[in-house]
Parts: structure tokens; C-alpha cells; sequence
């Protein structure tokens, strides 16, 4: 599940170097919004969670992101 | 007779299971239409049938992307109604993806229920037979996506703004037999395909989508009424356009 949201980014910021958990999404470079409206179409295709504008309020580093869909996942359950 | 009565007039409405087709039965069935309901939610259709006036109405469950199954469904169709005056298909879906993630599989999804699914439609629906000589109508739902950009929009404007390419050729072919071919673009309505974009929006974000619309966002029967119209008698001279519908979205620069 991680490998698999790390790629994800990957693709979707198409970066070269490596992604980690704590990175600041301000200081990504290839983070923009049109980024995160990829990641989160890419999000809700890949596992059917909508992420929205109000997550994003309280999300930070690529951690926050991974842990909001994690959050959703176990709800959904 | 009153304005837009469908006394006598059968109905094929696709996406009756909610939102615009919903609100669009339950008005054809006031305005005494018999309506075949349409759609792969049997729960949501039944739902819809409690909420509409009048007798003779039927439900078809089925999906729209199994055309091997049109032949079978336009045979129950007119074995029940017998004649048909009008098609309209609602049924549709929206995926918000910027270029980049828009994948082949992801756009062909799009098409197959939101073009393919109407020109399939329209095939069996114009058979010899099928329609009533005396004159019948399609109605295609389009969007303002088809003519006013958006990120993330692309596959989805490509898909609306076909429709609105084919109905103008379809007017054309049709015509000789009756046959009136139009489509409709609204603006945002509050359906079931907008509740999660309000859900998952900021309240400024979301304000800020109802203020491109001057007279604020829509309702599922401002829709509704503007199809009965197209539907009826009384828009017999209108074939080949797109009505927008929208609050003044697209008068705004
Ligand atoms: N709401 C808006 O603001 C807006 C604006 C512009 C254009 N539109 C267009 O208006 C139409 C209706 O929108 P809405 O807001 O009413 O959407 P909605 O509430 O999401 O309803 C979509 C309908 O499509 C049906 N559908 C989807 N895939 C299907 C399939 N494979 N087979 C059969 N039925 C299928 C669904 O029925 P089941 O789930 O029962 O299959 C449902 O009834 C769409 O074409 C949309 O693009 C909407």
C-alpha cells in the first residue's frame, strides 16, 4: 500500500528524485494544483476515495496524504 | 389542451434513477406522459416511480454499456407502449481528470455511456416502427463543459461537445420523418453528481463555483421543465440546437 501510493506520486509529479513521507508539499517543486487534483483523481480511480479541498486544509507532507487515505480506507470499513 | 400536456406521449428516459432524469419523470408523468424509466439502480428507479403521477409507467434495470442488450430492451419497450414520441438521455458520468492521469480506459468509460449509449439509442429508437410517424423527440444532455474550459475537464467536454456535434447532423436526417434532435447544456444543478463536489469543497471554493452562475446555481426541475417543453408539441419548429441552460453562466465574459 505505501510502494503503492509512493508511485503514485511519483507518476503524478512525474519527479526523479525520491519521495519521503516527510516532505513538506511546499517545498516539492513539482507540487502545484494541478498536481493535487491528479493525485486526487488518481486517489479516488485507484481506491474509490474522494479526497477534497477541506482534507487539503489539514494536510502538510506527503505523510498527511497517505495517512487521510488511510483514515478513509479503515471508515470505510 | 394545456401548455406542454404529453397526454398520449411515451417517454424513454435513461438516468431516472436520480438526479435530472429523475426530476424529468416525475414532471413528464405530471404533465400526463407515460414514462419507461431507465437505469441500473432498480431501488433508485422503483424510488423514482413512487414519486410520479399517472398509470402505465414501466422500469427498465439495465446498463447502458451493454449494447447487445438494446435489442431486447427496445423490444420490451414497445411491446408495453407501443409507439414512442420521445428519448432522452440523462445517463452519464463526469470524472474529473487533469490530462496528465486521463488514461484511454478512463476516456472510453466516458464515451461509452455518454456518447456511444445516446447513438445507440438513437439508432433503435428511429427503426422503422419504433417511432410514432406523427412526430417524436430526442433530447441529448450536454454541458457547458462542452464550450467553456475547466482543468481537469477534458475527456468529459470532449464526450458533451460530440453530442452537441452529432445532434446537428442527426436534426438534418431526421427531419423528413419528424423526427426533432436536440440537446441541452446545463450549468451546475444540485444532483446527486454534485453532492460529493460540495462535500469535499471548501465553502469559498464552492462559492466560488455558484458565483459564475448569475442567478446562483440550479435546480434538478429547472432542467426538467426545459425537456418537458422539448418534449411536447409546442416546440415543434426547434431541431438541431443546443439550449443552454445554466443561470447565465455562459453570458458572463
Ligand atoms: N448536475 C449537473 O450539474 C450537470 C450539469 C451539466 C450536465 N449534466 C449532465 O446531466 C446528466 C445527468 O446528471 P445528474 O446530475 O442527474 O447525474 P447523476 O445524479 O449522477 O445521475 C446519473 C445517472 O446516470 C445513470 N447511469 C450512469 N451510468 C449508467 C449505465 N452504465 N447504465 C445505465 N444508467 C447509467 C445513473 O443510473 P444508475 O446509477 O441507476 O445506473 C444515474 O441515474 C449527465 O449526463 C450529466 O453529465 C449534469
Amino acid at each position: 500500500m505505501e510502494a503503492r501510493f509512493i508511485n503514485m506520486l511519483c507518476e503524478v509529479l512525474e519527479r526523479d528524485l525520491p519521495i519521503d513521507f516527510d516532505d513538506s508539499l511546499d517545498e516539492l517543486q513539482e507540487w502545484d494544483s494541478l498536481a493535487a487534483l491528479s493525485l486526487i483523481s488518481m486517489v479516488d480511480e485507484e481506491y474509490g476515495i474522494n479526497i477534497g479541498s477541506k482534507d487539503f486544509e489539514n494536510i502538510n507532507t506527503v505523510g498527511d496524504i497517505y495517512k487521510c487515505i488511510q483514515t478513509k480506507l479503515d471508515h470505510r470499513q | 389542451m394545456n401548455f406542454c400536456d404529453l397526454t398520449g406521449k411515451n417517454i424513454l428516459v435513461t438516468g431516472a434513477s436520480s438526479g435530472l432524469g429523475r426530476a424529468t419523470s416525475v414532471l413528464v408523468s405530471k404533465l400526463n406522459g407515460r414514462v419507461c424509466l431507465i437505469g441500473r439502480n432498480e431501488a433508485a428507479l422503483d424510488e423514482t416511480l413512487s414519486m410520479m403521477e399517472g398509470a402505465g409507467h414501466i422500469i427498465i434495470s439495465i446498463d447502458l454499456c451493454d449494447y447487445s442488450r438494446y435489442d431486447w430492451l427496445f423490444g420490451a419497450v414497445t411491446a408495453e407502449f407501443g409507439m414512442l414520441h420521445g428519448l432522452v438521455h440523462f445517463a452519464g458520468v463526469r470524472k474529473t481528470l487533469p490530462v496528465k492521469v486521463l488514461k484511454t480506459e478512463s476516456l472510453k468509460q466516458m464515451l461509452e455511456i455518454n456518447l456511444n449509449a445516446f447513438l445507440e439509442l438513437v439508432r433503435y429508437f428511429t427503426r422503422k416502427h419504433v417511432p410514432d410517424p406523427e412526430g417524436a423527440a430526442i433530447v441529448a444532455v450536454s454541458s457547458v463543459s462542452a464550450l467553456r474550459g475547466a482543468p481537469a475537464m477534458t475527456g468529459y467536454a470532449c464526450t458533451k461537445a460530440a453530442l452537441d456535434g452529432a445532434v446537428r447532423s442527426l436534426a438534418c436526417e431526421m427531419a423528413p420523418r419528424k423526427i426533432r434532435v436536440n440537446s441541452i447544456a446545463p450549468g451546475h444543478v444540485e444532483t446527486e453528481m454534485n453532492v460529493a463536489v460540495k462535500n469535499t469543497l471548501s465553502v469559498e471554493a464552492y462559492n466560488q463555483i455558484i458565483q459564475t452562475h448569475p442567478l446562483g446555481t440550479g435546480q434538478p426541475t429547472d432542467v426538467a421543465n426545459l425537456v418537458a417543453f422539448l418534449l411536447s408539441d409546442e416546440a415543434r419548429w426547434i431541431t438541431g440546437t443546443t439550449i443552454f441552460i445554466d443561470g447565465g453562466f455562459m453570458a458572463r465574459s
